[in-house]
Parts: structure tokens; C-alpha cells; sequence
């Protein structure tokens, strides 16, 4: 018994330091994405700009039509629920501005980050572990240049350009949709419609859904990343990286959500 | 090697960041010692569909690109277990020491190779040009 509840304990106390340890490292990698990130002289280096440009490229620009569809398909459904929800309640002048609130605040920016994750979220941590298993970062250590510099940091720029990018589009489309399916391809309600918007996105809704898109961005490409690192230096563990690392990020994802409703509404 | 970039990319890309070279001059840099070892239709694939000699070649001219003195090739039939690596290695010492030498790797480092006591015979008798 003695032997059981201390090995539980040991347990419980090892999980919580590995715990703490890899919420340092996001905290850590978060932190120096933001130094770098608004440095001048970090784009100068031309291997720095290659790497985010191609991890925008490949995150965002290659899923672009088939987000862009998805987003549309999924604005377009769910406006027509809302509109016709609200018409059998009475209260169809609410429809778009009720429709635009779930779509462009909640729904679109969860849909942007996940699109992500699983995008690129995936690939990065399995890269990543693969660098971790073959000592790439020490070898690019010894080789005089800073991994983290030239691998991690574009990555996280990258993601977070990608997610706030794609989120922007989806935007369009959303508030595009919601006014054909309201007035149709008509011109004379746009003043009407631009009244809605501006009632929508007043300066602090606007600015919190910036913060929690860019939060998005970071958790999408960090979380991967510092999983990937921290990974056991085996093959065979690969796989798990990456499926914890994926188990990770979804639970952030939403708790980010959760936290931004409960401060948004409560 | 890193699994999504190309031969010429993992040999240039550590290059290019410490020298901070556009992509066009790093490539043509990379480009000149792939061709000098034969190599240079192998430089657009990535790691899964390169033979180990070709990996072997791009890990040493991304450690050699370093500007680094001695460059130690431990247990090389752990590297090369498809060809006579001694063989190989002579030949690629051979290679990039004749001229005309590459701009990025004009002066080669030393190469040190560490292998098991019983196979010294493989290298007794070997001639290396230009050392």
C-alpha cells in the first residue's frame, strides 16, 4: 500500500513538473516570436524570409480555395437558419447582425485555427520530432547557426500570419453571403447593411478577436513545435509526439474560446 | 537531413542563413559542388528518394560549408552501407580537391575517419591526390 501511494505520488509530482517545464518552453518561444517578430533586422536575413514565406505558403495559400468554399457553404447555412429562425420569432431585424456575431466572432476564427492545426499543425510537430530524434539542432548549433532563429520562430510568424489571413477572407465571404442572402443582388441596402456592420464590429469586439486570432496563430505553430522538441529521442515515439501534441492544442483551442466568451459576455 | 527540404536546399539553407545569401547565389554556390560529384540531378529530390551516398554528400558539404577545420566521419560504413566507402571517400576527397575548386569550399577541411581496428586493412595502401 505504502509502495503504491508513494509511487502515485512520485507520479503525480513528475507529471506536474513536465507539465510546468513544457508550459515554460511555450511561454519561452511565445515571447521571443513576439521580440523577433517585431524586429526590423530578423527579415533582413534572407533564409528568415524564405521560411515564412513558405510556411505561409503551404498553411494558408494552398488551402485557401478549399477553406474559402467551406467557410462560404457553412456561412451560407448557417445565416439561412438564423434568418429563418429569427422571421418565426418575430425579430428578423436582428437576423444578420445575431448571424454575423456567431459566424465572425466565434465560429470562423475556431474554424481558421483548426483548418490550421491540422493543416500544418500536424506536419510541424512531426518535423520538428523527426529534427529532435536526428540531432538536427544541435547539429545546426555546431554549425554556428541558431536553430530556433532560422526553424522555430518563422514558423510561428508564419502561422500567425497564415490564421489571421485566412480569417480575414472568411470574413469577406461571411459578410458578403449575409448580404445577398438578406437583399439579394441589390445595391440600395447597403447603407442599411453598413449600419449593421458598424453596430457589429465596434473597436473592442474588433480588437479582442484580433488577440484571440493571434493568440490562434501562436498555439497553432508553438504547441506543435515545443511538443516536437520535447519528444523522446526514438522513432517510434514520433507518432505520439505528434498525437499529443494534436490532443494539446485542441484543448487550448478551446479553452482560448471558453476564456474569450466568458470575459466577452460575462 | 530535414525530411521536406530537397538535397540543394539542406545544403544550402544553413549557408544561406549565416551569410545571409539571397536564394539565387546560395543555389549556384550548392549547385557547383553537386555537379563537381556527380550529383547535380539529385538535387531537387528530397531525402526519401536519395541513396545514402547522396545523403552522406550533403551532410558533409553542409558541415563543410561551416568553414569548419577537421570534419570527422565516424564508423562511415554506418554511412555508406551500399558502396565501397573507402573507395567513395577517396574519390570525393580526390574530387573536390582538383581543380577548379568551388568558391564556397576552395579550402577543404581536414577529414578525420574513425573506423573498428579490423578494418584498417581497407585503408593501407590508398592514395590520396592533393592532400
Amino acid at each position: 500500500m505504502r509502495n503504491s501511494e508513494s509511487s502515485f505520488v512520485e507520479n503525480l509530482g513528475k507529471n506536474t513538473l513536465e507539465h510546468i517545464h513544457y508550459v515554460n518552453e511555450v511561454l519561452l518561444l511565445a515571447f521571443t516570436s513576439i521580440k523577433y517578430a517585431f524586429s526590423f533586422n530578423y527579415y533582413k536575413n534572407n533564409a528568415v524570409r524564405a521560411v515564412v514565406a513558405k510556411q505561409v505558403f503551404f498553411t494558408a495559400w494552398q488551402i485557401l480555395p478549399q477553406f474559402t468554399v467551406a467557410s462560404g457553404l457553412l456561412s451560407y447555412i448557417l445565416i439561412s437558419i438564423v434568418i429563418a429562425t429569427t422571421i418565426s420569432y418575430g425579430l428578423s431585424e436582428y437576423a444578420i447582425e445575431l448571424a454575423l456575431r456567431i459566424l465572425v466572432f466565434e465560429l470562423l476564427p475556431i474554424m481558421a485555427a483548426l483548418f490550421v492545426a491540422l493543416r500544418s499543425g500536424a506536419a510541424i510537430n512531426t518535423e520538428i520530432a523527426l529534427m529532435t530524434v536526428n540531432n538536427e539542432f544541435r547539429g545546426l548549433e555546431q554549425t554556428g547557426t541558431d536553430p530556433e532563429k532560422l526553424e522555430l520562430i518563422p514558423r510561428v510568424i508564419g502561422g500567425v500570419i497564415s490564421v489571421l489571413s485566412i480569417s480575414a477572407i472568411s470574413t469577406f465571404v461571411a459578410l458578403f453571403i449575409s448580404y445577398i442572402s438578406t437583399y439579394g443582388f441589390e445595391f440600395w441596402a447597403i447603407s442599411e447593411f453598413s449600419n449593421i456592420i458598424t453596430k457589429v464590429f465596434t473597436p473592442i469586439s474588433v480588437l479582442t478577436l484580433w488577440i484571440k486570432l493571434i493568440i490562434f496563430g501562436f498555439m497553432v505553430t508553438i504547441i506543435p513545435i515545443i511538443t516536437g522538441k520535447l519528444s523522446i529521442k526514438s522513432m517510434s515515439y514520433v507518432p505520439v509526439s505528434v498525437l499529443q501534441g494534436m490532443v494539446r492544442l485542441f484543448f487550448t483551442i478551446m479553452s482560448v474560446e471558453v476564456v474569450s466568451l466568458a470575459i466577452y459576455y460575462i | 537531413m530535414r525530411a521536406n527540404l530537397s538535397l540543394l536546399e539542406n545544403i544550402s539553407i544553413g549557408m544561406q542563413y549565416r551569410r545571409n545569401l539571397s536564394n539565387e547565389v546560395a543555389i549556384k554556390l550548392t549547385s557547383c559542388l553537386l555537379e563537381k560529384m556527380m550529383m547535380i540531378r539529385s538535387a531537387n529530390k528530397r531525402v526519401e528518394k536519395l541513396t545514402h551516398s547522396e545523403i552522406f554528400v550533403g551532410k558533409f558539404f553542409r558541415a563543410a560549408t561551416t568553414n569548419v577545420e577537421n570534419i570527422i566521419i565516424d564508423r562511415p560504413a554506418l554511412l555508406l552501407p551500399d558502396v565501397r566507402y573507402s573507395d567513395f571517400l577517396i574519390f570525393m576527397a580526390n574530387t573536390l580537391a582538383a581543380e577548379p575548386r568551388c568558391e564556397v569550399l576552395k579550402k577543404l577541411p581536414k577529414c578525420t575517419v574513425i573506423d573498428y581496428e579490423w578494418n584498417k586493412s581497407i585503408w593501407d595502401n590508398l592514395e590520396i591526390q592533393n592532400a
